[in-house]
């Protein structure tokens, strides 16, 4: 009976590797029927989980003075429905501003399961699919910054790698010096690792990364927040030399996102005819 | 051995679909420390210590093929299935009174929902599938016996008592 099994198993493994059309008939028919009940149970518990968010995470200053007003809510008599209803419309706010900014259009969703830890994948579901007119390879972000990429789509769910997920690469972009690399997620929500194309371009701690941007904004679009430099492993000019990066988006406590279905970069552009430059002074900001 | 009834069969299987939804939409994103709570592979231990090794192989192997094929599951499929087929079949070959959460019972399923992670993260080291972080192995298989250990005093009682009496003909069919 056991040997069946495992003798099954290991054709289910070969089958996937060879990428057979059946396994991914079968994540399809997974993703229609089980992503329509995660996202009503993860609509259910949301209040519950973010209350345990907040108490498992030791988040930044801006974080701690959610809680507070999560804190304070409470005290003045409103029910956690509530407060979650406020948190995630501030979280809305956030992310549409940061788009805004940038000139993308999103469509927003709610993130409502996680992969397990002890996968050591980074990946999760969003209440939001093909019905929505969602496809694979789009940039997924919230307000803080990128967050990851759509690899699969239901239905009415999509499933979104992570920027830390271990299969995830970047491109990036050092805002201070426009230098740019890859960054490689671990599978370890706030720890991810960044190869510069020129390992001896410096690099310090606190400097801020961007996205470095694909042709037509996919899979990522170009000019997000990707996170900042936490310090540095390798010997200074070896080519093994590799920024530690903390992401810009907190992964272990999403909620809102947003997934970029147009960006400027996808649209087509026009000539410009730049002034001579003895014509008129200098103008640009320059980088 | 209780005998496999209808009942107890879809017992089985509304049991697992359960733990896979519980445990992506609600258990994963509590962001307790280390390891996330295994539910669905408690559950298909408890189902393995009432219905023997055999019930417990299979149990464990559609438990795993169901956790890998659901969103947001996008790794590798079939890893899961075997290693959870052979912890069912495993635990199953213990001594157990369906519906009492004694000590040991207790004890093993932490053990081996521990050794579980283990052995995932070993094999996940061989085939470079996933990528591995051993500094945090540690943590996550001690979190995990704790967790599953936790939640077995829950899910024994509950699978116990509706085993037996989804096999309790008068009653169910």
């Amino acid at each position: 009976m056991l040997g069946v099994l495992l003798l099954v198993s290991i054709t289910l493994v070969l089958l996937d590797v060879r990428g057979s059309s059946a396994i991914g008939g079968l994540r399809g028919l997974a993703a229609t029927v089980i992503g329509p009940v995660e996202t009503a149970v993860g609509a259910a518990a949301a209040p519950f989980v973010s209350v345990a968010q907040s108490v498992t995470s030791f988040g930044n200053s801006q974080e701690r003075s959610e809680v507070a007003a999560q804190e304070l809510a409470q005290a003045t008599g409103s029910d956690q429905t509530q407060t979650d209803n406020a948190r995630a419309a501030s979280q809305l706010d956030a992310m549409l501003k940061t788009a805004g900014t940038r000139g993308f259009q999103v469509l927003p969703a709610r993130v409502v399961a996680y992969g397990s830890a002890q996968t050591f994948s980074g990946t999760v579901t969003i209440d939001a699919g093909s019905n929505d007119g969602l496809t694979t390879d789009m940039s997924v972000m919230n307000g803080n910054g990128l967050v990851g990429k759509i690899v699969a789509v239901g239905p009415t769910t999509a499933t979104v790698q992570l920027v830390t997920d271990d299969d995830s690469v970047v491109g990036a972009r050092l805002v201070k010096t426009g230098d740019a690399g890859a960054l490689q997620g671990t599978g370890q929500p706030g720890e991810s690792i960044l190869r510069l194309l020129d390992p001896t371009s410096p690099v310090k701690e606190g400097d801020q990364l961007v996205t470095f941007g694909s042709p037509d904004g996919k899979p990522y679009v170009a000019g997000l927040p990707l996170g900042t430099v936490t310090g540095m492993r390798g010997e200074p000019g070896q080519a093994d030399r590799v920024a530690v990066v903390a992401p810009a988006a907190r992964m272990g406590a999403l909620d809102v996102v947003g997934v970029v279905v147009t960006s400027p970069r996808g649209q087509a552009r026009t000539p410009v005819s730049p002034a001579a430059p003895n014509a008129s002074p200098p103008a640009s900001a320059g980088r | 051995m209780p005998r496999l009834t209808l009942p107890r069969v879809l017992l089985i299987i509304a049991s697992l679909g359960t733990a896979v939804v519980l445990q992506s939409a609600v258990f994963a994103r509590l962001g307790l420390p280390g390891a996330t709570p295994d539910l669905l592979l408690v559950v298909v231990l408890v189902v393995a210590l009432v219905a023997g090794p055999a019930v417990g192989a299979v149990t464990g192997f559609a438990g795993g093929v169901l956790i890998d094929i659901a969103p947001p599951a996008a790794g590798s499929i079939g890893q899961t299935a075997a290693i959870y087929a052979l912890a069912g079949f495993v635990i199953g070959h213990a001594q157990f009174e369906p519906g009492r959460p004694d000590l040991q019972s207790v004890l093993s399923i932490g053990a081996v929902a521990a050794a579980v992670v283990l052995v995932q993260a070993i094999l996940g080291t061989l085939l470079g599938q996933p990528e591995v972080t051993w500094s945090l192995v540690p943590l996550l298989v001690a979190t995990q016996f704790i967790y599953a250990a936790l939640l077995a005093l829950l899910i024994i009682p509950a699978i116990g008592v509706m085993y037996r009496g989804a096999g309790d003909e008068g009653r169910f069919a």
